[in-house]
């Protein structure tokens, strides 16, 4: 299902740099693959939040896949980074509950993992066009 | 012979009284006897009572010569005044009687003598009267005899005038012979009169046969007698006497006389017939409830329960009385003029305590007013007020004679008034071991008719006691015997159908004055409702405690607090396990609130707040609350509890009991948190399935290339799994992880050919935390499936030797492969495999990797902190 929708409708991130947070390699290589399907730059993946702060810091970013639980901490701090610059941001993560962040940003979207790496580009995709 | 002479001068012996009778030789004879007689004998002739004749005696005895003597008047000796008149002895003697007298007469020379005279008419042959003789004999030596004798009269005189009895004597005939002052004073007779008219018509003409008649048995057979008789009065009226005489008898033990005494008990005999007649009456009363009445006034309520005399005597018909009427009911009976006192007694009863009597007057049913006697007490409840006021009203209208029987009546109705209704009454005679008992004691004791007419004894009462009672009743009956005054039992007494009934036995025992027993007399009551009753109280007593017992044993068992608070939320009640969280003694905690005697204040205040709130809402809830803590934290306990009310309905306080939930909550916080995590986890699982498919989708050659790698990738992280659940489902440590040993061999021996002996691990002791090891064990994944495809493992003569070893705070972990084709080039592209690795050990574990292709194979260094290491 999952796949059928992301076969039919490629998203088109229109050379965006996606910034990829996550600290599981398969899934943050998964996501890397994703966003260069969708015609996007990944900027990442960051495995921690330091390194994601610091691809920041140092690239350009358009918009952001976000795991919620790093082995250093939340990703809060890179939400409040990201939140000031207002790119399109999703929080990919398997405990949307715990961290507390979705009441913090309400405005992020949240997807439960697994969720299909498409589903996660189009979404970004759409905010990009507005 | 010549000392004898006749008035005519010749001598007795020779001159005959009647000379022309003439004297013979008998006559002569009788000359000298008489004047050798010791006694004096002087002849008075016929007519004025001239001397006539005058023996020497009596010259001796009285001084003068017969010369002197004959022809001087009668008078000549008598002394004056004479004892016995002028002339009595000398006509008494010429009538024909035979005069025997003991009397005085004169001397010549003036002086008193004490003489016995016998005295007799002399009768010629022809049958004249000559005159009179008179044998005198001096008993002047029985003076002093005659003057103790005097004295001694004198003294019994004194003694039996001053007694209060009649006292008189008799001859040995039954000859009356003296009676005291008392006996004249009483009879009225003539004093000094003796026989005959002392005792005529004295005797009540229904007493007078039976008294002769004892009398007479007393005299033929000498026995002393003892008779009660009404004796006329002086008055006329016959009062009752009690008769006793005695004989006295002389050495011999002949009869010489008899004494006698009359006492007057009329006074005494009236009262016990009145008394007799006031216990009949009572008995009457009681039986026929004819003038006893009762009542009992319960104070609070203001409702009177009488009997149906008191009814009666009060005006009411009884059956309107039986449902119980205000007082005001009976006081509108009472004599206007009595009324005020009465209330006023009644008042001073209830308000003081006091036992309460009053006299008064009431209407009764027919209209008439009697007097009554109301006699009660007004007893209080716990709290010392006025509960129940019972007592007994009897009808006194007939007073005067009814005063005995109204002291017994009292002292009895005081005795019934203590415990219920009298069932019978008894006399015991001691010292005869006799009791007189009414027909109702009969009936208590299960006694025959015949029994109680042949006499009862104790032992005979004892055989209807039960014996278990025998012991304690004969010891209280000795008891007051030896002592004397009140006696009160309650035992068993057997009934004619052979049940036994509860009776309390009242009564009082009097001794003699030498302190022996004499009468005993008293009341049975019968208090086997009220023993029914004592026996109810004291099972639900016994039921109550063994309850209270049960309950506390099972407050004291239960695992959960239970507790019982006060409105102000002061400690009651509280068992043992709401000691143990309190952790202070019972002292420190009774009457104490929450607030008070727990530690944590905040915790006490909230504990208080909820009860307020339940008590004033008088509701019950269920709610948990923190009450103290443990090494893990505050406790939790879930309470139950309830407003607890009086039996007014009024809440005055609380109970509670509280379960400890502290660990199920914990376990429950645990299970969740478990939850999450393996929620996590397997999402994650998924998700990195997910991705590695994507990837090895990207990265594989072919279906069956991708098939390979991604069932070996998922086989990695299956066994990275299992190595690290234990620590992820709490069955171990979460920190406990696993080793790099069990690590390695679960990852990297599946690529080893079988039977090879290809893999060498070395190093310490390395614990890897769950995150670690699944990053670890996809790099080893990695490394032994290019190891497997192109390196020493591809080959039967390659070797694999993993070894490692702890630097500070790194592990330094060296990958050698050797014996493997020969490897001329690092390859072309970095493919995959070596960006997971890149990944896994750069960015996860924050770790350095360097690769190196030797000749011999791959070498590959890992550098990782121990701090990741352990995640």
């Amino acid at each position: 299902m999952v796949h059928t929708v992301s076969s039919r409708t490629q998203p088109d991130l229109g050379s965006a740099h996606v910034l990829v947070v996550e600290d599981e390699p398969f899934i943050a290589y998964d996501l890397i693959l994703a966003v260069e399907d969708a015609h996007g730059l990944p900027v990442g993946p960051a495995a921690t939040v330091l390194e994601a702060l610091d691809l920041i810091g140092s690239h350009k970013i358009d918009a952001a896949i976000l795991d919620v639980t790093l082995s250093d901490g939340t990703v809060g701090p890179v939400l409040e980074a990201l939140e000031k610059t207002g790119v399109p941001i999703v929080l990919h993560t398997a405990t949307p509950q715990s961290s507390g962040l979705s009441d913090r940003f309400p405005q992020v979207a949240v997807y439960t993992k697994p969720t299909a790496v498409a589903v996660l580009t189009r979404h970004l995709a759409k905010q990009l066009q507005r | 012979m010549s000392d004898f002479s006749c008035a005519d001068g010749s001598g007795f012996g020779d001159a005959a009284i009647e000379r022309d009778e003439g004297l013979g030789e008998e006559d002569a004879r009788y000359a000298a006897i008489i004047n050798t007689a010791p006694d004096a004998i002087i002849v008075f002739a016929v007519g004025e009572g001239r001397i006539i004749a005058w023996n020497p005696a009596a010259t001796r005895m009285f001084g003068y010569s017969m010369q002197e003597a004959i022809g001087a008047p009668v008078t000549l000796l008598l002394p004056e005044p004479c004892p016995e008149g002028p002339t009595g002895v000398f006509d008494r003697a010429l009538s024909g009687e035979e005069v025997q007298i003991d009397t005085v007469r004169r001397h010549k020379d003036g002086r008193l003598v004490d003489v016995a005279i016998t005295a007799n008419r002399m009768i010629a042959a022809n049958g004249r009267v000559l005159g009179v003789v008179a044998f005198m004999r001096d008993i002047t030596d029985r003076t002093a005899i005659r003057a103790q004798l005097q004295a001694s009269e004198a003294k019994f005189q004194a003694i039996v005038d001053s007694i209060d009895q009649m006292i008189w004597s008799t001859r040995p005939d039954g000859h009356h012979d003296y009676f005291n002052q008392r006996w004249y004073g009483f009879t009225g007779a003539p004093d000094g009169a003796t026989e005959g008219e002392a005792w005529n018509d004295m005797f009540h003409p229904d007493d007078r046969d039976r008294a002769w008649s004892v009398w007479r048995r007393s005299l033929a057979t000498g026995e002393p007698y003892h008779i009660e008789y009404r004796l006329r009065h002086r008055s006329g009226r016959y009062r009752w006497v009690i008769g006793r005489a005695q004989p006295v008898r002389d050495a011999a033990g002949r009869i010489v006389r008899w004494y006698g005494t009359c006492t007057d008990v009329h006074d005494l005999k009236v009262a016990q017939e009145a008394l007799r007649a006031s216990e009949e009456r009572f008995r009457f009363a009681l039986d026929a409830a004819g003038g006893i009445g009762t009542w009992s006034w319960d104070v609070r309520t203001d409702i009177v329960t009488v009997d149906a005399t008191f009814a009666t005597l009060f005006g009411v018909e009884p059956e309107r009385a039986a449902d119980g009427l205000p007082i005001a009911t009976y006081v509108a009976a009472i004599h206007p003029d009595d009324r005020g006192a009465v209330a006023a007694e009644i008042a001073r009863a209830v308000d003081g305590g006091d036992d309460y009597l009053a006299e008064y007057r009431v209407t009764g049913l027919d209209g008439k007013t009697r007097w009554v006697l109301a006699r009660g007490r007004c007893a209080r409840n716990a709290q010392g007020l006025p509960a129940r006021f019972p007592g007994v009203v009897i009808d006194i209208t007939d007073r005067k004679s009814t005063e005995e029987a109204l002291r017994i009546a009292v002292e009895r109705i005081d005795l019934a008034l203590n415990s219920g209704a009298i069932v019978g009454t008894w006399v015991w005679d001691i010292p005869a071991d006799r009791f007189t008992v009414d027909e109702r004691f009969a009936r208590s004791f299960a006694l025959s008719p015949q029994q109680c007419q042949q006499g009862l004894s104790l032992g005979l009462l004892m055989a209807s006691i039960h014996p278990e009672d025998w012991s304690h009743v004969r010891q209280a009956v000795a008891s007051v015997m030896e002592t004397g005054g009140p006696y009160s039992a309650e035992y068993r007494v057997r009934q004619f159908d052979g049940t036994y009934r509860w009776v309390e036995a009242n009564g009082h025992c009097s001794l003699d004055a030498a302190g022996k027993p004499l009468r005993f007399p008293g009341v049975l009551i019968d208090i086997d409702r009220r023993k029914q009753v004592e026996e109810e109280l004291r099972r639900k007593e016994a039921e109550a405690t063994e309850a209270t017992r049960i309950l506390r044993t099972v407050i004291e068992s239960v695992p959960a607090l239970i507790y019982v608070k006060d409105i102000d939320g002061r400690m009651r009640i509280a068992n043992g396990p709401v000691m143990e969280l309190i952790g202070k003694p019972w002292s420190e905690v009774e009457g104490r609130t929450d607030l008070e005697f727990l530690d944590d204040k905040e915790q006490g205040r909230r504990i208080m707040e909820t009860d307020r709130r339940i008590m004033e809402s008088g509701t019950t809830e269920e709610l948990e609350e923190v009450v103290g803590q443990d090494e893990r934290g505050p406790r939790i306990w879930l309470s139950h509890k309830t407003a607890f009310r009086d039996g007014t309905g009024q809440v005055v306080g609380l109970v509670g009991t509280s379960v400890d939930l502290t660990s199920r909550k914990r376990a429950e916080e645990d299970r969740q948190l478990l939850v999450r995590e393996l929620n996590h986890r397997v999402k994650n699982l998924f998700a990195v399935a997910v991705g590695m498919v994507a990837m090895t989708a990207r990265t594989s050659a072919g279906v069956r290339d991708m098939a390979d790698a991604l069932t070996g990738r998922l086989l990695a992280l299956a066994r990275a799994h299992d190595l690290i659940r234990p620590a992820v489902t709490g069955e171990a440590a979460a920190t406990d992880g696993t080793t790099l040993v069990e690590l390695m061999q679960a990852v990297i021996v599946p690529h080893l050919a079988p039977g090879t002996d290809s893999l060498h691990l070395e190093g310490p002791q390395v614990h890897a935390g769950p995150t670690a090891a699944t990053s670890l064990a996809l790099t080893l994944h990695e490394l032994a499936t290019n190891a497997a495809k192109y390196g020493a493992l591809s080959s039967t003569q390659g070797t694999l030797t993993v070894s490692w070893q702890t630097e500070g705070d790194t592990l330094i972990l060296l990958w050698r492969e050797s014996g493997g084709p020969v490897v001329r080039t690092p390859p072309a592209r970095r493919g995959f495999g070596s960006q997971l690795i890149q990944m896994s050990i750069g960015s996860q574990l924050g770790g350095r990797i360097s690769q190196e292709w030797c000749q011999a194979g791959l070498r590959v260094t890992l550098i990782i902190p121990f701090g990741k290491l352990s995640q």
